[in-house]
């Protein structure tokens, strides 16, 4: 499903924007499906998206998802115009997005946020971001430090008086 | 699927191949993100996250965050209910608190509503305790003399200081029509450990029974919502700040021709519904809509200054407890609290079944049921583990 964009020509009206990823890839989107991202959105209204816009922060891989979850979610973007496509209906959007973010996995998923945050595209920020909460939920310390690869930098008294404080939430 | 190692033809390597340890994306993570994170995490593991690594810890901690952090979207967000009727009566009592099953039960202290009669040496003396749950430590305040028509409340914002307040409200009738009434107030400073002295309210003189027990502690003052004496249609939100010098009446949500938007009263009963709280740093006010008591609305204080009330959601009661209300039948409601994420929790029925409300997803969750009573007026148990509340001056 993630088959690059690349060059596809998309029905319907509306002018189409050129993203291109850090690593030059290109991806052709309508301005419907390029505008859920805020940046991008700014960029169009102050007409500086004429020779493609460039995502320096943002690689190829990482973008195709983007793009491929925008252009999943420009119907309820664009609801109110006449839009590209049959827009997809609630279920098959919960679907996706379900399968999605279940797909997730270190590293992609910090990328993917890190590409929303900068793309500012909130529901895709809200969505990944609850992915990684979900996945710190019900986790010892040791086993967060193992799922996202985090050092403990914590020295063994530092540790004691921590677990001093509030020995309460330290059952595990 | 999306793997990193899709080497693409492409010429440009902007990318720098750093050992894989360093280029974690986790670690590259701003402190924003890191909190938009955590802020979804329920409480019991946001402090397992704080033992993870020194920047975790740190950007938990810090005091810019706090208000994002202390409370949680989750179903375990409340932890029990005090019941306040008659609300005169001090709070922490244990038959008075109803607590919802949880995997891991938190302490049964709460720094927002902590006072109890001090029992240790005198059962005849009453000293108000505000308690520390993370602590556990408790703190008892000076001498005071406390009768039944005092209420009292906490004022604490870990993220503006470690001290507290707590504000007293006295309330005295001159004659039986209720029309000569004042109400007074004393206020207690952790700072200064000692109560100012009792003055007189500074709001206006039709300001009258505080009739919810729900408080807000928020930009330095302490808001409630008040009623005039004797009334039960116009409510009030009202505020005072730490040292009795800042009064203010702010205005609750009304048409251009300044009628109220909010308060009808269900055809059977005298309440209507109405609830002050914060929530991700700006007030909420939920009420019955004005002309229809099976609407509840949602009204959020977008700019404090100007008073600008504007409304972010509406609910029927039908979708949201499944069926008409009916107080006589005991299908009332109260509305509790509203959360982070947008969730307001109420109690409804006989039964005193809790739920949770997601206003996005317009989502109705059953939580616990307490069980059969009749109290009418409920504070949630919601603790705040936090270490700086300031034990003593």
């Amino acid at each position: 499903m993630a088959a690059a964009a690349a060059e596809a020509t998309t029905d319907g009206g509306g002018k189409m924007i050129i993203l291109i990823s850090a690593d030059g890839k290109r991806f052709e989107v309508t301005e419907a499906v390029a505008s859920q991202s805020q940046l991008i959105s700014n960029m169009i209204e102050d007409d500086c998206t004429e020779n493609g816009v460039r995502l320096p922060n943002v690689d190829g891989d990482i973008l195709t998802m983007v793009v491929d979850y925008c252009n999943m979610h420009a119907g309820d973007a664009a609801a109110a115009g006449d839009t590209m496509k049959a827009s997809s209906t609630e279920e098959e959007l919960k679907k996706f997005d379900a399968e999605l973010v279940q797909a997730l996995e270190n590293p992609v998923l910090f990328k993917l946020i890190l590409a929303a945050n900068f793309l500012n595209i909130k529901s895709l920020l809200d969505m990944t971001c609850q992915r990684v909460a979900d996945m710190m939920s019900g986790k010892t310390p040791e086993q967060m430090r193992e799922t996202f690869s985090i050092e403990n930098d914590f020295t063994p008294e530092e540790e004691a008086a921590i677990r001093q404080e509030n020995a309460w939430a330290f059952d595990d | 699927m999306a793997g990193t190692s899709n080497n693409s033809s492409s010429s440009k390597r902007p990318r720098r191949t750093a050992p894989p340890r360093r280029d974690n994306p986790a670690e590259r993570l701003t402190e924003d993100l890191l909190v938009e994170i955590l802020s979804r995490v329920p409480y019991m593991s946001l402090a397992r996250c704080s033992r993870v690594c020194r920047r975790w810890r740190r950007v938990i901690s810090h005091p810019d965050h706090r208000r994002l952090l202390p409370r949680y979207h989750l179903r375990s967000a409340i932890a029990g209910l005090f019941c306040v009727e008659p609300y005169w009566r001090p709070l922490a009592d244990p038959r008075r608190f109803y607590t919802v099953p949880a995997p891991e039960p938190p302490p049964l202290i709460d720094p927002s509503f902590s006072f109890l009669p001090n029992k240790l040496n005198n059962p005849d003396v009453f000293n108000y305790v505000v308690c520390n749950p993370a602590t556990k430590k408790s703190f008892v305040l000076p001498d005071f003399s406390w009768c039944h028509s005092r209420i009292a409340r906490l004022g604490f914002d870990p993220a503006v200081s470690s001290h507290f307040h707590v504000f007293e409200f006295a309330e005295e009738y001159l004659d039986i029509d209720g029309y000569d009434h004042y109400l007074r107030l004393n206020i207690y400073s952790s700072k200064t450990g000692e109560w100012s002295g009792e003055m007189d309210s500074g709001w206006s003189t039709e300001v009258g029974t505080l009739n919810r027990p729900k408080t807000v502690f928020f930009n330095g003052m302490l808001h409630l919502l008040a009623v005039e004496p004797l009334s039960i249609t116009d409510s009030k939100l009202v505020a005072v700040d730490v040292e009795g010098k800042t009064w203010r009446t702010i205005r609750l949500p009304h048409d251009e021709e300044g009628h109220p938007l909010y308060g009808a009263h269900h055809s059977f009963t005298p309440y209507k519904e109405e609830l002050i709280d914060l929530s991700q740093g700006l007030l909420h006010f939920v009420s019955t809509a004005s002309n229809d008591a099976t609407k509840l609305l949602v009204w959020v204080l977008d700019d404090y200054d100007s008073e600008r009330w504007s409304l972010q959601h509406i609910v029927s009661s039908m979708h949201l407890l499944g069926r008409a209300i009916s107080p006589y039948l005991g299908y009332g409601y109260v509305v509790v609290s509203v959360q982070e994420r947008k969730m307001f929790f109420v109690v409804f029925g006989q039964d005193r079944m809790l739920m949770s409300y997601e206003m996005d997803k317009r989502e109705v969750c059953f939580i616990h049921k307490f069980g059969c009573g009749y109290e009418k007026r409920y504070l949630p148990y919601l603790p705040l583990f936090m270490k700086s509340l300031a034990d003593g001056p």
